[in-house]
């Protein structure tokens, strides 16, 4: 089995911190987390997120001067950036390649995928390795997984991304989807976990199972909501199933210096996060089943997925 | 063309003749290994009969260090490459057995091997240092008498009379890169108690290990300094 594995903290973290890390927290970061295994730092978004945020910080806006520094870091192999295609412009992808990112991930959603699947296809030209990522693949027919999944894959991107963007992904469900695009594209497939449930870990040992190779994870499992797949379990996992190119004593040494570092890395679980996880809701929802009494949180959101179910 | 390889310079110990750096293959291997140019300086070839501390052959040094990504250094050579660490600022530093501070007992011992060497006794002198240098429980190596080298006497005692009254604390809490002492869990000579490191610092105690821990338990100092290196280097 040969996992590559990326290493997605200073990106999906900023959901928590607004992506205020400093740029030598960043390097630091980056060359520990080599240094422990990973194949990829996804070091940040390249101009925004999904909603527009006025102020981002450093690695919500991806600049050429930020990429060219981690790059000097820890190669140019390494180093690996998301965009949502309506953020960039036709300069963005060779500035991109210029500066030091090798690996772009691009964003899909399934409802309109075109202006994405060009994107593929100009950062194929560039020389990127490129992942697409499905959004909200939760909430995705299968139908539509497999269709966009193809396009993307004539498209040129070298890995398909399942990403649970709602947390809401079982093993079972997770594992049939990894069956499935790896059944329809003849690149890689990718998980992106979100903890919502608890069930990161379990996804991607599942998704592993069923032929995934990619992997996304972040260091105390800082992301948005809940977070992702923890790093530090996800690599001592690997390590303890015979894996030998990761550094526990590194990562754990990570782990702690972001723990330090980083306040907003703590660990938490919001309990309106697991509801929207376990009725497959998207963050936006947060505020329609924002209630002090959790039991009419539980009332609204299966309200609001009786609603979208039919 | 510029050779774009991270520089690893590294300080030797005492020892009675050159080697060439042959002492510190383990390390300087592994180094290699992990993509480092490595030169390795004899630490005695500045000595002069005058100097009575490190901090002098230190400064002696200080001209001539071209670029350097890593320091590292071992016993003596450890305690000259930590008196450079503020003019130096070295990115990053590996320090094997090297005494940041001597105690009572420390300073005999080495006073020991020094005085045999002073009075030309190579033979004994070198024979106490091969006692010392063995990790405690160890059986130390029987030593053969060597012929007496005049210059080699010069080297044991001048290099191991700069260490009688170490004490390079402030040099290295001061240092705020990162640091990684290798220190053997039983050596007779250079132990914890002998070393400072600020927090964001490492200590590595080798398991087993004596003075030579890199000879003792190549595997084990190899695997940490792959991992410092990996770490903290961009090969």
């Amino acid at each position: 089995m040969s996992l590559v594995n990326i290493d997605v903290t200073l990106r999906d973290g900023g959901y928590r911190n607004r992506f205020e890390f400093d740029l030598d927290y960043a390097r630091t970061h980056a060359r520990l987390s080599v240094a422990a295994g990973f194949d990829w730092v996804e070091i940040a978004y390249r101009k925004g997120s999904f909603k527009p945020v006025a102020d981002l910080g450093l690695t919500g806006r991806g600049d050429d001067s930020y990429i060219a520094a981690i790059a000097e870091e820890i190669g140019p192999e390494h180093v690996g950036l998301i965009l949502h295609p309506r953020n960039i412009d036709a300069g963005d992808l060779p500035a991109m390649h210029r500066a030091g990112a090798r690996l772009v991930r691009v964003c899909v959603p399934a409802g309109d995928p075109g202006p994405a699947l060009d994107t593929v296809r100009q950062a194929k030209e560039v020389g990127f390795t490129v992942c697409v990522n499905l959004t909200r693949v939760s909430q995705l027919p299968a139908r539509k997984v497999v269709e966009v999944a193809a396009a993307a894959a004539d498209a040129g991107t070298d890995v398909v991304y399942l990403a649970d963007s709602n947390g809401s992904l079982l093993p079972a469900h997770t594992a049939r989807l990894a069956t499935l695009v790896k059944s329809v594209v003849p690149g890689e497939v990718g998980l992106h976990a979100h903890n919502n449930l608890g069930l990161a870990m379990s996804n991607a040992m599942a998704a592993v199972d069923a032929g995934a190779t990619w992997m996304d994870s972040s260091v105390l499992g800082m992301g948005k909501g809940p977070g992702n797949l923890v790093a530090e379990q996800w690599i001592a996992y690997l390590d303890r199933i015979g894996g030998d190119r990761y550094d526990l004593g590194t990562m754990l040494h990570l782990a702690d210096l972001l723990g330090r570092s980083v306040p907003e890395s703590a660990p938490s679980l919001p309990l309106p996060d697991l509801v929207l996880g376990h009725f497959d809701l998207s963050v936006e929802e947060r505020g329609s089943i924002a209630h002090s009494d959790h039991r009419q949180s539980v009332h609204a959101a299966r309200a609001l997925a009786g609603a979208a179910a039919g | 063309m510029t050779d774009s390889r991270p520089h690893a310079l590294v300080f030797a110990p005492v020892l009675p003749q050159w080697d060439e750096g042959r002492f510190f293959a383990t390390v300087t291997g592994a180094l290699e290994a992990f993509g480092c140019r490595v030169t390795v300086v004899d630490t005695l070839a500045l000595l002069e009969d005058s100097m009575t501390e490190v901090s002098q052959l230190a400064r002696s040094w200080l001209p001539r260090m071209s670029e350097v990504d890593l320091l590292v250094g071992n016993a003596l050579g450890g305690a000259v490459a930590q008196a450079l660490l503020p003019d130096l600022r070295p990115p990053a530093t590996v320090l094997v057995s090297a005494p940041t501070r001597a105690d009572r007992v420390l300073a005999e011992r080495l006073s020991t091997v020094a005085d045999l060497a002073a009075e030309g006794d190579l033979s004994r002198s070198l024979a106490v240092l091969g006692e010392l240098v063995t990790a405690e429980g160890v059986e130390p190596p029987v030593h053969q008498p060597v012929p007496a080298d005049e210059q080699a006497c010069r080297r044991i005692a001048g290099g191991m009379r700069l260490l009688l009254e170490v004490d390079l604390t402030e040099q290295v809490l001061s240092y705020e890169g990162p640091l990684m002492h290798l220190v053997g869990e039983r050596s007779r000579l250079v132990t914890t108690a002998h070393l400072a490191a600020a927090a964001h610092h490492e200590v590595v105690e080798v398991p087993g290990a004596g003075m030579r821990p890199h000879s003792d338990r190549p595997e084990f100092v190899t695997d940490h300094l792959t991992r410092f290196a990996k770490e903290n280097l961009t090969p």
